[in-house]
């Protein structure tokens, strides 16, 4: 009896246990990052006796967690490659909106200006004609200057919420550390028993850090856990935690770059960093947000350059030679504050064809400069020249110039074309700076015999020209002369079939044979304000292939920026779409082996309820049969 | 495998939300009538939309520059066949002046109706368009080209500039012609000679334009050296003349009937001679210059104010007229050679209209296959879509009220 009663006692503690267990898998349901909990029932050690092994009735060992770390770690991949996709394809949202429109888009507006220009041809002495001109390009930079400002506000977003993220994280990683220490304290109380609420609750802090960042973890033997990020940088050990922190880099580009503090150091993780929101954010910056600014800088720059180029090729309504009607923001060199050197380096575009949209690191070695993007790292061929102190540069379509004493590990960051919409202006709202007209008018003088006419008469270099009216005049087929209005000499030669004849800065090439006595007029234009031929160069320049070595047109680099924007917002989308069934089947295999399932617990509590029901009628069974027995024993005394 | 309860539930509400965001994206379609709403959404396509717009946009500029070039041709082809009609007018009073009946005074009026067609063809040479751009100045536009100097001739102070504009791809027009081309610069004479009569022939003589019968022997003798034009015909008596080249040298002699007149012939050219010519009255036959049809007109109006009335002084104007009709047929020529090439510039343009318009349509089209919405099969997915979100929401609704606690 004494046996009996005292079995019955075991089972009812025992299953107490079990039945506190269930009510705490039951009230933690809907608690995330909870696993469910099983009491391990051990049977006690039977006591030898005469008429065999006696049972000494069952145990609650301990309370076991369900979990599984290898499915865990895959969640956790799962989650950072997700919520970066999902981060980048949100901000890339933004950018993708801002073309949502080919009809009222940067390219729209540009052919716009082009189609002004050529109604400018089509009518080159009228006033309407030319302000139209300058109306259109005043859009084009407005257009500009608005897509700029976006994703001037992008980059802001970005670095503050790359300030978030990092004090988030540290946060996360402080309250790691302080559980891990709890947690080492807790198993070394003699007691034997995983604190399982502990260890669900670190588990929880990891899958919240793993939103933010790629994390890898590592169980250590005192109970604590190890989280390293990056390429192996170590942000909780044991029951210290690292801090991470946006500090502006060190060329001060406005830029925030990521660095982690350890009890003993410093060091800036920027580029190792990988994975959650936090690697989004970086992901969306390099590949989107600066190739972006850089795309836009590259648009301005050429439109900028061909225009002005095209107008000084040609006379405006006073007959005075084109000056430069738009401007545009030059490269520009940042210094690093961590430069021991003295060294000050500027950049101009020398090469439009060479212009990339990428920026660049500028490093002095001791002997030699070297020049890497900042996002992949490849390096750009610079050729370097020396004289008088001052160092030339030449790469990327850029010169570079270097003044004063650089020391080995300086470093430099050239942005060539982020600057370039920023200072983007029209010079002029005079109508009558606009160059339509060309420089020359030349024509054959009508009583020529021979069959020669005027293929081409231009200027090739408008500071080496000398104006005025000019009579070239053949003696002979080869022998010619060049007389000016005053009947001066001015040049003579011998004239062959194909090559152009040159004075005072003129090349005129002709058709056919000049026969002795024929005569051409090369006139200065001045007063030409009907002539349209500078206007159809000018007109042609959108279309005419001068980017990327020669490949591209400015329509051309405008419309593939638009498909490239295209392309990674809908890559990032279609991650982000891939990455969350991955993601939700992790969780789900997951929550296979660590969730609560209430209908289970359901069938459980029934089966404890019963045995409970069970136990305590065996103590109650008992202690009638010991009323029996007592009842017995004083009857007979 | 096991499910847990709160998995249960995420992976309903996340399959919910998904149909949500599929059924959003599909209204966004039907409501904006575009398939690319966004690059994300196509880049490809979008790209292609982009060169298809520029395409478009290309094509429409250049039915614009057409239209411009068209309207600056059709005002010059006015002012062109307008002067054919002028030149026209004052041939016919030339050939009035040179019947041979008309008074000192018929003369003199005629002179005066011509001088006043000459004015209408100065002002078709200084026409304008709409923004008073002057059509015949070349590049100055702002210049009246045609203006008559000090020395009371008329001169050409515009210069040779022609514009273009592209109608198409690689085909340009010219959208005018320099005054200089259609007014001056008209070769004198038959185009290769002129004649003239001498002003101190006392006969009845009358030369005419004359024509080149072998123009390699012309050719031949007028780059020997020393060269043989200019040609001078003598008349030694009545019947007898001489053809005398540049240094003196006799080229030819020769009889004439002064009833029937005769054609004199040397070195490829033939002259004819009419009337009765004294002795010692000369001829000269010069290589062809150039004349502005001003000057000719000019020429014309002088010496018919100047006619002398006696029978020399008659024929000498008879000369004079046959140099001019001859001058003004070529002026003719010239104008209608540069209003035909106006004229079929003009069809050019209409021609290549018509190209631009089949080719616009062919870039619409594209644009609308590329971008607009295939109605049917949108309606049809969002059905589709809905009917699952639909199926989704009450499934969860039903699953959800299934649970063992029901029964305890």
């Amino acid at each position: 009896m004494g046996d009996m009663m005292s079995t019955g006692v075991t089972g009812l503690l025992a299953f107490q246990t079990a039945l506190d267990t269930i009510s705490n898998n039951i009230s933690n349901v809907n608690t995330p990052g909870y696993s469910e909990e099983t009491a391990n029932l051990v049977t006690n050690p039977a006591t030898p006796t005469a008429n065999g092994w006696i049972g000494q009735g069952v145990t609650a060992s301990t309370v076991t967690r369900s979990y599984s770390d290898f499915l865990d770690a895959q969640t956790r991949t799962a989650t950072s490659s997700y919520n970066q996709y999902n981060t980048t394809a949100g901000l890339a949202d933004n950018i993708n909106n801002m073309f949502d429109d080919p009809s009222t888009g940067l390219s729209a507006t540009l052919q716009s200006f082009g189609q002004s220009i050529q109604a400018m041809a089509n009518a080159p002495g009228q006033e309407s004609t030319r302000q139209a001109v300058l109306n259109q390009a005043q859009s084009v930079i407005a257009q500009f200057q608005a897509y700029q400002q976006n994703l001037n506000q992008l980059g802001g977003q970005v670095n503050t919420q790359i300030q978030s993220e990092a004090s988030t994280i540290s946060s996360l990683a402080q309250s790691i550390a302080g559980l891990n220490q709890s947690i080492m304290a807790a198993q070394n109380n003699g007691s034997g028993q995983a604190p399982n609420a502990l260890l669900d609750q670190r588990n929880q802090l990891i899958d919240q850090l793993s939103q933010h960042i790629s994390v890898t973890t590592v169980q250590q033997s005192d109970g604590s856990l190890s989280v390293f990020i990056g390429s192996g940088q170590s942000l909780v050990t044991g029951g210290q935690a690292s801090t991470l922190s946006a500090t502006p880099d060190q060329f001060g580009s406005g830029q925030m770059d990521i660095s982690v503090t350890t009890p003993t150091s410093t060091t800036d993780i920027t580029s190792q960093l990988s994975g959650g929101s936090l690697g989004g954010l970086l992901q969306f910056r390099n590949t989107m947000l600066i190739p972006g600014q850089n795309a836009l800088g590259q648009a301005a720059v050429t439109l900028t350059s061909l225009v002005n180029t095209q107008n000084a090729a040609g006379l405006d309504e006073n007959g005075n030679v084109g000056g430069a009607l738009l401007a545009v923001g030059g490269p520009q060199v940042l210094t690093s504050k961590d430069n021991a050197g003295t060294a000050d380096v500027t950049a101009t575009v020398s090469d439009l064809g060479g212009l990339t949209t990428s920026n660049y690191d500028l490093e002095y070695d001791g002997t030699n400069w070297n020049m890497t993007d900042t996002v992949t790292g490849q390096s750009t061929p610079l050729t370097a020249s020396t004289a008088g102190g001052v160092t030339t540069l030449t790469g990327a379509g850029l010169t570079l110039t270097v003044t004063g004493a650089a020391q080995a590990g300086d470093q430099f960051l050239v942005e060539p074309t982020g600057n370039a919409v920023a200072g983007m202006s029209l010079l002029t709202t005079d109508p009558s700076k606009i160059a339509a007209a060309g420089p020359l008018v030349a024509a054959a003088t009508s009583s020529n015999t021979g069959s020669a006419s005027i293929a081409s008469a231009t200027v090739p270099d408008m500071t080496a020209w000398t104006r005025g009216n000019y009579t070239l005049s053949f003696t002979d087929p080869t022998d010619y002369t060049v007389t000016d209005a005053s009947g001066n000499t001015v040049a003579t030669g011998t004239y062959t079939a194909g090559t152009p004849i040159s004075f005072n800065g003129i090349n005129v090439s002709l058709n056919g044979t000049p026969a002795a006595g024929d005569s051409f007029t090369v006139d200065d234009n001045a007063g030409g304000t009907g002539d349209n031929s500078n206007a159809l160069q000018m007109a042609a320049i959108l279309n005419s292939k001068v980017l990327n070595g020669g490949a591209d047109s400015l329509t051309d680099a405008v419309n593939s920026y638009v498909g490239s924007v295209g392309l990674l917002t809908s890559q990032a989308q279609n991650g982000a779409t891939a990455q969350q069934s991955v993601m939700t089947t992790a969780q789900t295999a997951q929550q296979s082996v660590s969730g609560v399932n209430l209908d289970q617990e359901a069938a459980n509590l029934l089966q404890f309820q019963q045995a409970y029901q069970a136990a305590a009628q065996v103590i109650a069974a008992s202690q009638t049969l010991f009323q029996s027995l007592i009842t017995a024993i004083n009857t007979t005394a | 495998m096991r499910i847990s309860t709160s998995m249960l539930n995420q992976n309903a509400v996340n399959s919910i939300m998904e149909d949500e965001q599929q059924l959003t994206q599909t209204q966004n379609q039907l409501s904006t009538g575009k398939s690319v709403n966004t690059p994300a959404d196509n880049p490809v396509a979008m790209v292609q939309l982009l060169q298809l717009d520029n395409t478009n946009s290309q094509y429409q500029q250049y039915v614009s520059n057409g239209q411009a070039a068209n309207t600056n041709l059709t005002l010059e082809q006015q002012a062109l066949t307008t002067s054919t009609t002028t030149l026209q007018s004052i041939r016919d009073l030339v050939v009035q002046a040179n019947t041979g009946t008309n008074s000192a005074s018929d003369l003199k009026s005629i002179a005066t109706q011509i001088s006043a067609l000459e004015s209408q063809l100065q002002g078709l040479a200084n026409s304008q368009n709409a923004q008073g751009e002057y059509l015949f100045a070349g590049f100055s536009s702002n210049t009246q080209p045609f203006v008559r100097g000090s020395s009371g001739s008329m001169s050409y102070v515009g210069d040779t500039g022609v514009n273009t504009v592209s109608i198409n791809g690689g085909t340009s027009v010219q959208t005018g012609d320099a005054g200089s081309s259609v007014y001056m610069n008209i070769p004198a004479g038959n185009g290769t000679f002129s004649t003239a009569a001498s002003a101190s022939n006392t006969g009845t003589g009358v030369v005419d334009a004359g024509s080149i019968t072998d123009a390699a022997a012309w050719s031949a003798a007028a780059s020997a050296t020393p060269a043989g034009p200019p040609y001078t015909i003598t008349f030694t008596d009545a019947s007898d003349y001489s053809v005398t080249d540049a240094s003196g040298n006799t080229v030819t002699t020769g009889t004439y009937d002064s009833t029937n007149g005769g054609e004199i012939s040397f070195d490829g050219a033939e002259v004819g001679i009419t009337g009765s010519p004294a002795a010692g009255d000369s001829f000269t036959v010069s290589p062809a210059g150039q004349q502005s049809v001003f000057d000719t007109i000019d020429n014309v109006v002088n010496s018919l104010n100047n006619a002398g009335s006696s029978a020399a002084g008659r024929a000498q104007l008879s000369s004079q007229l046959a140099s001019a009709l001859s001058n003004i047929d070529q002026a003719s020529d010239q104008v209608s050679t540069v209003t035909s090439n106006v004229g079929s510039r003009i069809s050019l343009i209409s021609s290549v209209n018509n190209d631009l318009t089949a080719a616009t349509t062919d870039v619409t089209t594209q644009i609308s296959n590329v971008s607009d919405l295939d109605y049917a099969a949108a309606t049809a997915q969002y059905s589709q879509e809905y009917i699952a979100l639909q199926a989704a929401e009450q499934s969860y609704a039903d699953i959800n009220k299934l649970s063992l606690f029901n029964y305890l």
